[in-house]
């Protein structure tokens, strides 16, 4: 249900087991998925969004109501990037709050927002994952990943040697 | 228990591995086979380069030479809190022993000195740029983010007799990528002579495509296969708008003469990927034609950039709009004068910063005798040039930064295999084969010739021979 308040448009977003949440567009259209329904005109009444919980969906509104670009600025430059340093600052304090969850959550919050389709907030909640993998030894990455390691013994030292940049 | 099953899907997983640092990557595909596999594709590279490139600041590639370290090659990155850091994902000495750096060569004046460290010849390409070390007469290709490197083989001969000759008998290189095939292709430009019209007698023109097992091959004869001017071989090619871009001039302008009898006339020589056909772009209209002193060419936000340098008053950074119609859009003037900077005439733009500001470079002063290089940001909406990023970190003491600098890219673009592997795989086959069988192998086809005659097939067969001999 598309409502008006406020001079603002409203849409409602629905998690599968039932809640309902009412967001305005513009937070909405964070999300590049939710985006294209609503360019494309599909979203005229509640949008459901399937795979993901109430608890993980109400923390992805969170983000994005944080991250909407201020409609205080002027059209074009409304964008983080171009932001005062203060504010560029202040919100890059709330992110590393807000990434502050345990790892169920946060892997919850990746598949949300590859779902999604939300950069800025896929670059923050794999960013913890992006240093797992280049910090820690292969074995330990096949243990995150749990993948098992099917090289034979000469097969490993070949591509080993043939990527031999990458272990110095 | 639990946190066994907490695995991401390996699509999401696969998103992540694209954000990460070229040489991460490259040893995760030693983690297993399905995931060397998904790592591998051209679609994941394509990703990967959109992805783990996003820093908003630019990141630039230096070759720099110091006293006690050699050659190094650097990355570097104006962090957006601290200011500058130099960061060590290049490997620091990765040319220091690889390229033959023979000082007993040439004598020690400052300009042999200069001649014999490896210099950029193209600018970044999709993450590849190719060196050369002048005194050997080499060229590598290389990927700074993954560290990996090759020996490009050799192309046609065209070694120049004499000194007096060296002006009108050059070969000269270019990179660029082809997104159709989706490799990337060396384009060697060759030129043989000088008529009495001051145009090149004989001039020619070779691909060799990346990572196949190909050498080089000559453009197909039916199509425009020569270069319409002389292309300057002391600055870099660019690659941008789908071709390979070199400063060049329609006549030739030998040193010897006292005074040039015809007027060089300026041009920029393009060279389409896609069509492997020569082109011509006119520069701008109004701008002095004469001479290549006052222009400068770059790629500026994915667009070929043409500067035009009336230094101490201003610049004009000009930028292609239509490859067809060479048509310019005359981007901003900046004015140099009224400027309380000290810039030099060696100033060019580098790279668009946060989608507005220009990062202009500047390599060191060379009367001056300063050892740094500087890199102030232009903005255009208010016409000024800012006070330069630090760029204390990256510069060691007794270290020269060499003259051209690059964007540094993370990019999964492999160089290919060693050509000298490739050579002595095949010279383990040939070198059974007598020498007259062998000159008719020449016949073949112009790459096995062009293989059979290089050196490093002779070292090879040589190699095995000795082998044998055990």
């Amino acid at each position: 249900m598309a409502t008006r308040e406020a001079g603002k448009k409203m849409i409602m977003l629905k998690s599968p087991d039932g809640m309902e949440f009412e967001v305005e567009e513009a937070v909405a259209m964070e999300s590049q998925t939710i985006r294209k329904m609503i360019e494309d005109d599909c979203a005229d009444t509640a949008i459901l969004i399937p795979n993901i919980n109430s608890k993980i969906l109400s923390r992805v509104i969170e983000y994005c109501n944080k991250h909407v670009p201020t409609t205080g600025a002027t059209g074009a430059a409304a964008s983080d990037t171009v932001a005062p340093a203060a504010l560029a600052e202040d919100l890059k304090i709330w992110d590393a709050e807000f990434i502050k969850v345990n790892r169920a959550t946060r892997f919850d919050l990746i598949q949300a927002a590859s779902y999604l389709n939300i950069k800025g907030l896929l670059d923050l909640t794999s960013q913890t994952t992006i240093d797992t993998i280049s910090d820690n030894s292969l074995e330990e990455i096949r243990s995150f990943l749990s993948t098992k390691n099917d090289y034979l013994p000469e097969e490993e030292q070949t591509i080993r040697r043939e990527n031999q940049w990458a272990f110095q | 228990m639990a946190e066994q099953c907490l695995v991401l899907p390996d699509d999401v997983m696969e998103d992540i591995f694209a954000r990460l640092p070229a040489k991460s990557v490259l040893r995760c595909r030693c983690l297993s086979h399905a995931w060397a596999t998904r790592l591998s594709t051209d679609d994941f590279a394509d990703r990967h380069l959109r992805l783990a490139n996003r820093h908003g600041v630019p990141r630039i590639l230096l070759l720099q030479h110091s006293a006690s370290h050699g050659q190094m090659m650097n990355m570097w990155s104006p962090d957006k809190a601290s200011g500058a850091t130099l960061m060590d994902n290049v490997p620091r000495d990765l040319t220091h022993d690889r390229f033959p750096y023979n000082p007993s060569t040439f004598g020690r004046t400052r300009i042999d000195q200069d001649r014999d460290f490896p210099r950029l010849v193209t600018q970044q390409c999709r993450g590849l740029v190719i060196l050369q070390a002048a005194t050997a007469g080499m060229h590598y290709l290389c990927n700074p983010s993954t560290g990996q490197m090759t020996v490009l083989p050799d192309g046609r001969s065209t070694g120049c007799r004499s000194l007096m000759e060296s002006y009108k008998r050059y070969a000269c290189l270019g990179l660029g990528y082809d997104v159709r095939t989706r490799k990337h292709k060396v384009v060697r430009v060759y030129y043989r002579g000088c008529g009495p019209d001051k145009l090149p007698l004989s001039a020619g023109c070779e691909v060799y495509v990346v990572n196949t097992t190909e050498l080089w091959r000559p453009v197909e004869r039916s199509r425009q296969e020569k270069p319409l001017g002389w292309v300057n071989q002391n600055m870099t090619s660019v690659f941008a708008q789908g071709h390979v871009h070199w400063l060049a001039q329609r006549k030739v302008y030998s040193q010897l003469e006292a005074k040039p009898t015809v007027p060089q006339e300026m041009l920029i020589v393009s060279f389409s990927l896609a069509d492997e056909t020569f082109g011509a772009i006119l520069p701008p209209l109004g701008i002095e034609k004469e001479g290549l002193l006052k222009h400068h060419l770059t790629n500026l936000g994915g667009r070929l950039c043409l500067l035009y340098n009336m230094w101490p008053q201003y610049l004009d950074v000009y930028l292609l709009q239509g490859h067809n119609t060479s048509t310019w859009d005359l981007h901003c003037r900046i004015d140099l004068a009224t400027n309380s900077l000290k810039i030099s005439i060696q100033i060019s733009p580098l790279a668009i910063l946060d989608g507005c500001r220009i990062l202009l470079v500047q390599p060191r002063l060379p009367s001056a005798r300063t050892t740094g290089f500087k890199l102030f940001p232009y903005n255009p909406m208010t016409g000024d040039i800012e006070n330069p990023l630090d760029s204390s970190g990256v510069v060691t003491h007794q270290s020269i930064v060499l003259r051209h600098a690059t964007l540094y890219e993370e990019s999964m673009a492999f160089p290919g295999k060693q050509y000298k592997d490739i050579i002595f795989a095949v010279s383990l086959v040939l070198r059974r084969v007598p020498t007259y069988a062998l000159m008719r192998l020449k016949l073949v086809c112009r790459s096995w010739r062009t293989m059979i005659e290089s050196r490093q097939f002779d070292v090879s067969v040589s190699t095995c021979e000795k082998f044998e001999d055990y």
